[in-house]
């Protein structure tokens, strides 16, 4: 419950784009909350939304979100 | 805290207020019949919301909570059931709200009615303080 999540680089995919996490959870389907929480790797996302997040940035799962095992 | 916890927690106290009202008067059989399917519905409702809302962090609070008030919920309300039935005097006092009661209740089932009145408390207590911790712990 308290570990870290994945890092990734959705705040700066985000910033680049010049979107609100409030825009970024409209195009998602998610609660700002959410994004929130995914950016800051206090949760990881579903393998589902991690995809709708990569497709949504044009890019792979792996180039947004680092593994550290 | 999301509007889901706090719904719930509201609907929490309401079905608890409801409970004490037709325990404590002579309300008529509708109204209980009435209240049942509104706690039947609610139950429901609040069911389905698990696996079909929208986001999948508010899900997954709602996930962690009811396995933490399933699994440390209910040992706790048993026993705090058992130190109440432990506790001396109690006896006197369930027949006093027994009396006091205008549903006519005997003494036996006003005892029965109080033991799942607070376990349910205390599994509501349970469900509410995990989620806002998960919830805190995800800021």
């Amino acid at each position: 419950m308290f570990e870290l999540g994945m890092k990734n680089n959705i705040r700066v995919l985000r910033a680049e784009r010049r979107w609100t996490q409030a825009d970024l959870a409209k195009e998602l389907g998610v609660s700002r909350n959410s994004v929130n929480a995914i950016e800051n790797g206090k949760y990881d996302p579903s393998l589902p939304l991690a995809f709708k997040i990569a497709r949504l940035f044009e890019q792979t799962v792996e180039e947004i979100f680092e593994d550290e095992g | 805290m999301p509007t889901s916890t706090r719904s719930q927690i509201v609907a929490s106290i309401v079905i608890f207020l409801g409970v004490a009202y037709l325990f404590a008067f002579d309300a008529p059989f509708i109204a209980t019949v009435i209240f049942a399917v509104l706690c039947v519905v609610w139950s429901a409702w609040a069911f389905i919301s698990i696996f079909r809302g929208s986001d999948e962090l508010q899900s997954a609070s709602i996930r962690y909570a009811l396995a933490v008030a399933s699994g440390i919920g209910v040992p706790l309300s048993l026993a705090f059931v058992m130190l109440m039935i432990a506790t001396p005097g109690i006896q006197g006092v369930i027949t006093s709200i027994a009396a006091f009661s205008k549903s006519g209740l005997s003494p036996a089932a006003t005892g029965f009615a109080l033991g799942v009145t607070f376990s349910l408390i205390m599994l509501c207590a349970v469900f509410a303080i995990s989620q806002s911790v998960w919830w805190a712990s995800k800021r």
